[in-house]
């Protein structure tokens, strides 16, 4: 084979070309060197070779090659690099977020340098709080009965009351901003999801038209990173039909399938595949109403005799039933009346769960205009207070749902292929023709529809291919489907460590309506905002109840009898034991009048020790009573003459002496104490006397010992947690120490994950590192390149001057002589 | 392969060091500024907790020490008046002691009244010195500190009765309420009462029965004097107990000038208060008086009442009541530190020297003041020119009075010796309780405080290591091949 005479010229030209697009995109990855996700991009070249030969070849014919072409520019990546560091970025995001959160939360609770910057002396705030009305109460033990140093203590206590406040109040704030984030964060989240559906579309057009989007694919791979830093996601490519032989790319994303629970599906939820793309979103609840002591309606549950209840504990259980059962249905899941705790249906209600029943004549949730509402659908929709997320279904640009198909293929009958062609005229009705592509109506429940071709083959052979569409369906989440700082999030508004309804813990409580559907064995080690406003409620909950406790009761004598008013023979006030007369039997079984002499020195309201007293006491007791069955001692006294000294020091609110439901945020110095002293020096009357003598300070001492008496702290004695959390002890120790231990957990906390985000933010680094040494641009290597194009753009068009020349010579200088 | 490295991917890793590296020597900056290892639990959780454990010992000790303190400045103002008191009693010139040994001496009768006057007014005196104060609290007050200790007021006769032909009257301490009829109810009414039937035979078998049975350690025999298992026997009622003591006396309401002699008091009577002869009272109660209730409650006083203080002894409670061991008590009784209350029967012979002289046997008081104001009285009615007493039973009461004076000039000495042990307990409790809280001072400062050569150093460090990244960053942003290509 020969070259034409100005085929040496292409050769050149194809050379400058070449060079020409080299310097193109080295031009293009030096702009870019700044552009985050970019990817160096490379020239690809191939030796030009005309192949084919020639009818008169001789063998002695040389074959060389025609010069270069430019077939593409690709991009240089490693795609296990990319799956290396979205799983890193996952766990890095995860901890980056717990770490954030909890730096806020100690920022408030963490007391570590802070105090009176008097010589240094750091105290702390509510530690220093603390000690000061213990300090306070020692120093009224000497003081007793002068107003200035009961003012002390009450100073201390004010000081110590505003802080909590100050403290939950802030921690509230916390919360709401943390609930906002979220809400944002998972619209953002969704932005994403719809721009990498959307940039999806627009690969596959391209690359449909041979082009390889190389731009877009960096702009995807940048959101694909982020949305991983928020959830650990799987992310693969296939290869997708277009028709025409031709096959282009799709790119599918899931959830990574993080759930420890191998029962559970929902954490590989599809959120793209190729140009159907899904959103996540909060799930929506009625917003219940609160529960109001005085009002029954507000009670969320009933009792067996249908009674309404404020306690999970009293409340009547009743199976939970399977939302999807059908009567009709004659086998498969539907069939089944009951799910059992792990969510499956079953049959048998002794294994179904159980849910308390809710209260059917209460008022349970509040509508938008804030009036209470039985109706959930009237209610104001609100965030499920487990912030449970669902997965929607996949939807195209245009909202149209994507169905998954599932293709068998079978032989079929020539009479079948007939029928489908032709009907058949001979039945009895007959049977209209279908046509060979047959598609049926769509099941109303699940919205799945088949497609069936019948086809004969050039062979003769028939076949019956089924398409099944399976359309997509929303995918609630589980509580432990997500890794990433979404779910780290979630864990901050919801975790509350020991205080956690143990229900969640067990998963007793598989009630498709309950916010905490899912259970969670985990949840009692997760810390999240709630534990911190719990424990701080703990606190503020167990100082008030054990201060408003030890300054009430009444008066006794020094023997420890509990007395009451009366007079001796001269006329004087004196106090005279209070007893109650009973009838019981002397040793022969004679009926006798017996006294019984209530005594000091033990809680008549403790179950146990009621249990101590006589039975005909308790008798004696219910038959007085006005409420029987709720008789007590205290009761007693009150109404037969005892001396009832003292009340509460703290409150639920400052305008009143109300002590029920006390937490961080309301604990108040009672109305009462606000006002005047209240702290009862003692309880014990001077000798004949029905008053304590004016300095005896023995509860003055008490109180000032209940700061230094180790305690046990149990999470369900909190209002929002009674009847709900384990009664299991969280913590033993004095309140200061209980406080201390708020700090040490939250510190503990703060420097494990600390810890942790270190090692996964040091370890995507690493891993980023590496994908820059594939991906990233490098001045070095581009100067590498301009020289090397420069220098192959010179020697092309030398080329084409040599061979100009030598042209040159053979036209005009040949064959010519002088 | 060797790893490509690319302009990009490091000045990524510059990036994250530089900031490491600044991080650093902002940590190093703070402990130096702050003087603290840590500012946070999240930098060292244990270490935090620790430190915050030790400062509130810190501060409670502190409390404790401040506490103390107070209680040693009561102490020592309480001992200053019982050094008083103890001058006023007992020092050889110008003492109630010295006053004393004059009117005893036979050669200084005649100045037995003015010697009257002035134990009187010593008298006064020490109750005057027990009723001090120490801030705005009484110091001998026991636990009522608010209110005076000691006061004087009119002698009640212990045997007076508003009614006397009121058959309840005869009964003594018969306090409503506390009586029992037959059938074991209580009853007020004298006439309703089961009386004692210790002589009923069948009473009497069944608590010797009852008595063998308990030799025996057999609970099988009921209890003859318990109603409630033995109600067929005649019981031994308590309750009432017929006051034998009752005399016509006992219409007036107040001793004018009476002593019991001989089991009989003996003297002058009256229903007006004005004319009483006045008396000590502790806290609203007769220092001398004979009546069960009233030395009851002087009995609770003196031994049983408790105003206790934390000092650091390791305040504890159990059962619901406090450990004694583990606090102060801080009630000094006045009736305590003066000797005492109630009387004390004492036989006077008048001629020591003749057997068959007249013995007196008399009712005198114990408690100091009591005791110097009565020996005042006695004294002052001597008579002025002879200074013979005013009867024989006043001057055995002289002589009593004498006798009891130096038995409790010895126990109040004694007392203020107890006092003064306990006072230097407590101020050597001080002095361990600044040791205490100094030593808790240094853990926790040794925890928290920085080293400051250490932090210095580390700072230093951290600076040069941090300059020396920037040195380099603006050598890596400023090379590359870049730079030295020319066209």
């Amino acid at each position: 084979m020969s070259i034409g005479t100005f085929g040496s010229f292409t050769q050149a030209r194809l050379a400058i070309y070449a060079a020409q697009n080299g310097m193109q995109v080295t031009g293009n990855n030096i702009s870019n060197i700044n552009t985050v996700g970019y990817t160096r991009q490379r020239l690809d070249q191939e030796s030009l070779f005309v192949g084919g030969a020639d009818r008169y070849s001789s063998k002695y014919d040389l074959r060389i090659g025609q010069g270069v072409l430019s077939t593409g520019v690709s991009q240089l990546r490693d795609p296990y690099l990319d799956i290396r560091y979205r799983d890193e970025t996952a766990r890095m995001g995860q901890m980056e977020e717990k770490l954030k959160t909890l730096n806020k939360i100690a920022m408030i609770l963490d007391e570590t340098g802070k105090g009176v910057k008097n010589e240094g002396e750091d105290f702390g705030l509510i530690a220093a709080d603390l000690a000061d009305m213990e300090s306070a109460l020692r120093a009224l033990t000497t003081e007793t009965g002068h107003q200035e140093w009961d003012n002390q203590v009450r100073a201390a206590a004010v000081s110590l009351c505003a802080k909590l406040n100050s403290y939950a109040a802030r921690l509230q704030a916390d919360y709401d901003a943390k609930v906002k984030e979220t809400e944002e964060k998972v619209s953002e989240i969704n932005s994403w999801l719809t721009s990498i559906r959307d940039l999806n579309e627009s690969i596959r057009n391209f690359e449909i038209h041979g082009q390889d989007a190389l731009e877009l694919r960096d702009t995807r791979n940048v959101l694909i990173d982020k949305l991983a830093k928020e959830m650990h996601i799987d992310v693969s490519y296939v290869f997708e039909d277009v028709g025409g032989g031709e096959q282009v790319s799709k790119l599918i994303i899931k959830l990574a399938g993080d759930n420890p629970d191998s029962s559970v599906t929902s954490d590989s939820a599809e959120l793209i595949n190729g140009i159907y793309g899904s959103q996540i979103s909060i799930e929506q609840v009625p917003q219940a109403r609160p529960v109001d002591r005085e009002d029954k309606t507000s009670w969320p549950y009933q009792d067996i005799n249908g009674n309404p209840v404020m306690s999970r504990d009293e409340a009547a259980r009743e199976p939970v039933k399977n939302p999807k059962f059908d009567a009709n249905a004659a086998d498969g899941p539907n069939s089944l009346q009951y799910l059992d705790k792990n969510g499956v249906p079953t049959g048998d209600i002794t294994k179904a769960a159980t849910k308390p029943v809710a209260n059917a004549n209460g008022l349970l949730y509040l509508k938008p205009d804030g009036t209470a509402t039985n109706d959930p659908e009237e209610a104001k929709q609100v965030n499920n207070p487990n912030f449970n997320l669902k997965v929607s279904e996949l939807r195209d640009s245009r909202e149209k749902l994507m169905f998954y198909t599932d293709k068998k293929v079978t032989s079929c009958t020539p009479a079948e292929y007939s029928l489908a062609l032709k009907g058949d005229p001979n039945a009895t009705p007959p049977v209209p023709a279908a046509g060979l592509v047959q598609e049926s109506p769509r099941d109303p429940n699940t919205g799945v529809y088949t497609i069936t071709v019948y086809q004969k083959s050039a062979k003769g052979e028939f076949t019956k291919t089924v398409y099944t569409k399976t359309p997509s369906k929303e995918t609630p989440l589980d509580d432990n489907d997500l890794t990433g700082a979404l779910q780290s999030m979630r864990e901050m508004l919801t975790e509350a460590g020991e205080f956690t309804d143990r229900e969640i813990v067990l998963g007793e409580n598989n009630n498709p309506n309950d916010p905490y559907r899912n259970a969670d064995e985990t949840a009692l080690t997760k810390r999240g905002i709630p534990y911190y406003q719990k424990s701080l409620d703990l606190l503020a909950n167990r100082l008030a109840a054990v201060l408003n406790e030890a300054n009430k009761g009444f008066m006794m004598d020094s023997n420890g009898n509990y007395i009451q008013k009366g007079t001796d023979k001269d006329g004087n006030e004196i106090g005279i034991p209070i007893s109650i007369d009973y009838q019981t039997t002397d040793g022969k079984g004679n009926p006798i009048t017996a006294q019984y002499t209530f005594k000091h020195g033990t809680d008549w309201d403790d179950p146990d020790v009621w249990d101590d007293l006589p039975q005909e006491v308790k008798d004696e007791l219910a038959k007085i009573s006005t409420e029987p069955g709720t008789e007590t001692v205290k009761e007693y006294l009150k109404h037969n003459g005892g001396i009832e000294k003292g009340g509460n020091l703290f409150s639920n609110n400052g305008d009143s002496n109300d002590d029920t439901d006390i937490t961080a945020s309301n604990i108040s110095v009672s109305y009462d104490w606000s006002k005047g002293p209240l702290i009862v020096n003692s309880f014990v009357a001077d000798q004949g006397k029905t008053e304590a003598a004016s300095g005896d300070s023995e509860n003055i001492l008490h109180l000032m010992g209940l700061f230094t008496t180790k305690r046990d702290f149990y999470p369900d004695s909190i209002p929002s947690t009674t009847g709900k959390a384990n009664h299991d002890i969280m913590f033993n120790g004095t309140f200061k120490e209980m406080w201390n231990n708020v700090g040490f957990t939250l510190g503990q906390d703060q420097q494990v994950t600390g810890t942790l985000l270190e090692t996964h933010e040091e370890n995507a680094l690493q891993i980023d590192t590496a994908r820059d040494s594939v991906s990233a641009v490098d001045f070095n290597d581009e100067a590498m390149n301009l020289m090397m194009y420069s220098k192959s753009y010179n020697a092309a068009c030398r080329l084409m001057t040599t061979i100009d020349s030598m042209l040159d010579k053979l036209i005009n200088g040949t064959g010519m002589t002088t | 392969m060797i790893t490509r490295t690319t302009t990009i991917g490091s000045l990524k890793n510059y990036r994250y060091n530089l900031n490491n590296s600044m991080t650093t020597m902002s940590t190093s900056m703070g402990k130096i500024t702050t003087g603290r290892n840590f500012n946070s639990f999240a930098e060292s959780p244990s270490a935090a907790a620790q430190a915050f454990q030790l400062r509130h010992a810190y501060l409670r000790t502190a409390s404790q020490h401040s506490a103390n303190t107070q209680l040693v400045h009561k102490y020592e103002v309480a001992w200053s008046a019982l050094d008083n008191v103890e001058k006023d009693i007992d020092t050889i010139n110008n003492s109630g002691f010295f006053n004393l040994i004059r009117a005893e001496n036979g050669a200084d009768a005649s100045a037995r009244n003015a010697l009257g006057q002035d134990m009187s007014a010593k008298a006064k005196s020490i109750v005057q010195t027990m009723n001090g104060r120490y801030g705005e609290n009484y110091i001998f007050s026991g636990a009522d500190t608010l209110n005076v200790p000691l006061t004087w007021g009119p002698q009640y006769n212990p045997d007076y009765v508003e009614d006397p032909k009121d058959p309840v009257h005869y009964m003594y301490e018969a306090l409503p309420g506390q009586g029992e009829d037959s059938t074991g109810k209580y009853t007020n009414d004298i006439n309703k009462a089961a009386f004692t039937e210790i002589d009923n035979p069948a009473y009497i078998k069944a608590k010797e029965e009852f008595q063998q049975a308990q030799d025996e350690g057999r609970n099988d025999v009921p209890n003859p004097d318990d109603p409630a298992t033995c109600p067929q026997i005649p019981q031994k009622i308590t309750q009432y107990t017929l006051n034998e003591s009752y005399n016509e006396n006992a219409s007036y309401k107040y001793i004018k000038s009476a002593t019991k002699i001989d089991g009989e008091w003996k003297g002058e009577f009256t229903d007006n208060a004005s004319e009483a002869n006045q008396v000590l009272y502790y806290r609203g109660v007769p220092v001398d008086s004979m009546a069960e209730a009233d030395k009851s409650k002087l009995d609770y006083y003196t031994d049983e009442e408790r105003k206790f203080i934390d000092i650091g002894l390791g305040y504890k409670e159990k059962d619901g009541s406090v450990v004694s061991s583990s606090v102060q008590n801080s009630a000094l009784q006045a009736v305590y530190y003066l000797g005492g209350h109630g009387t004390k029967e004492r036989t006077v012979k008048m001629d020591p020297n003749d057997p068959n002289s007249k013995e007196y046997t008399i009712e005198v008081p114990v408690n100091m003041a009591s005791v110097m104001s009565r020996l005042g009285t006695i004294m002052q009615n001597c008579d002025p020119d002879d200074g013979s007493f005013a009867s024989e039973e006043e001057e055995a009461e002289f002589y009593a009075l004498a006798e009891q004076y130096e038995e409790t000039a010895s126990l109040v000495k004694q007392r203020y010796t107890e006092l003064d042990t306990t006072s230097s307990f407590l101020k050597d409790n001080v002095e361990l309780l600044e040791d205490n809280a100094n030593n808790l001072q240094d853990q926790f400062l040794g925890i928290e405080d920085v080293d400051p050569a250490a932090a210095i150093s580390d700072f230093m460090f951290a600076r040069y290591a941090y300059d020396t990244a920037l040195k380099i960053g603006n050598s890596l942003l400023s090379q590359s091949l870049m730079d030295y290509m020319s066209f």
